[in-house]
């Protein structure tokens, strides 16, 4: 396991930094929601660029005892990785109830901290429009009027007007806006129940045009039958985890509308 | 009996001392029931795993919902055989067995002990009405399986 040089705890969190992560401007937040869509976005980013876990993100008290191995080397289940310029967060557990409220607001201060330009959340909204066949669309939603210069003329994304947002995602963007940082979340219609690597690659390719770093999707739409069944466990454990935080309340409209 | 000042000094400390072991025991509580609840998610997750151990077979994710007079059932099978896919529909059920192809389960999963004993997909899908199991159409889209069926009124 790699030596911690720098520790810090928030909300029962602590952050452990194996090596010094730069200043990345972007934070990518890979937690496992509907579709795993933020998931499989984040670990083909981490895989495609190559990116070094620097940060370990440990809590007794709301993760499970693991320890992930991975090419022989003992890691944290929860890791940020990075290359300076951008960083990634990924998950190998899911996150339960209790831990949420406290994580997502822990990773909006450690971002603070940490001088992180724009988080960005990934994650599906389920759909049943993708059983048939359909090309997902793509929306965005931001914690202040500035989020938007951030996805201005990129094709094909809408703003969502309208709907419930439930989950660390939901906190992530209250706390970001409350810590004066910039919070963008990208929602892409995937499967609800089904790991959903092609929703997955469409963020992926809104992400790459945020950043301009060139991200090539065709190997993740080639493995997306490995991916679904390498992942079937994770999206098993997630649903259990989604129906009690109350994800149900996604799926009907808000009280006020326009 | 006369006023004593330091007696309802000391009361009032006692007071404030009884509410907030009174808060700290209920704050305990909340978190011990949060926790709790984490235990017996942890709990089932291990179950499924050695049921899947012992039995060498997954339960593959299903989506189902109803869109006017009909049902809809979903079923996500990566890594099953396609020739293999076995469905049946009954009036209140669907069951679906498929075997695995145990080259992709492989490549997916690699080399742990349980995955080496996957198998076979079997599920048993309870469905939210009734349905007349002889308008039932089904086809594969890529890894997954769609089934469509009539509602019996």
């Amino acid at each position: 396991m790699k030596r911690v040089i720098l520790e810090e705890e928030i909300n029962g969190f602590e952050f452990r930094e194996f090596e010094d992560m730069g200043r990345p401007k972007y934070l990518i937040l890979g937690l496992p929601d509907v579709g795993l869509v933020g998931t499989i976005t984040a670990a083909h980013i981490v895989r495609t660029l190559n990116l070094k876990d620097v940060v370990g993100v440990e809590s007794y008290a709301f993760l499970p005892p693991v320890v992930v191995i991975t090419g022989g080397e003992p890691k944290y289940p929860m890791r940020i990785y990075s290359n300076g310029e951008i960083a990634v967060l990924v998950t190998d557990v899911p996150v339960n109830t209790p831990g949420i409220a406290p994580l997502a607001s822990a990773i909006v201060e450690y971002s603070r901290r940490r001088g992180i330009e724009l988080i960005i959340s990934v994650t599906g909204l389920g759909s049943p429009r993708r059983l048939k066949g359909e090309p997902p669309s793509v929306y965005w939603l931001g914690s202040d009027p500035e989020v938007e210069k951030f996805v201005k003329g990129i094709d094909g994304l809408e703003k969502l007007n309208e709907g419930i947002l439930v989950g660390p995602y939901a906190i992530v963007l209250k706390e970001a806006a409350r810590r004066y940082i910039k919070n963008l979340v990208i929602m892409v219609e995937s499967y609800p129940e089904f790991p959903d690597p092609e929703a997955a690659a469409e963020a992926v390719k809104v992400f790459s045009k945020i950043t301009s770093v060139e991200i090539d999707v065709s190997k993740l739409l080639e493995e997306a039958e490995t991916i679904k069944l390498r992942l079937n466990s994770l999206m098993k454990e997630t649903r259990e985890t989604l129906a009690k935080m109350g994800k149900g309340f996604e799926y009907r409209p808000p009280l006020i509308y326009s | 009996m006369s006023w004593d000042p330091f007696k309802v000094i000391e009361d009032m400390i006692r007071n404030m001392r009884r509410r907030m072991q009174e808060t700290e025991r209920l704050m305990d509580e909340m978190l011990q029931n949060l926790l709790g609840s984490s235990e017996k998610t942890y709990e089932m997750f291990y179950e499924r795993a050695m049921e899947t151990l012992r039995s060498g077979r997954e339960e593959p994710l299903a989506s189902i919902y109803e869109e006017g007079d009909y049902v809809i059932i979903a079923v996500s099978v990566p890594g099953a055989r396609r020739e293999t896919i076995d469905v049946k529909v009954f009036e209140d059920r669907v069951e679906i067995v498929a075997s695995m192809d145990l080259r992709k389960v492989s490549k997916a999963l690699g080399y742990s002990y349980r995955y080496a004993t996957l198998r076979e997909y079997r599920g048993v899908y309870p469905l939210p009405s009734r349905i007349d199991p002889s308008t039932a159409r089904y086809e594969i889209k890529g890894d997954l399986v769609i089934i469509r069926v009539r509602k019996r009124y």
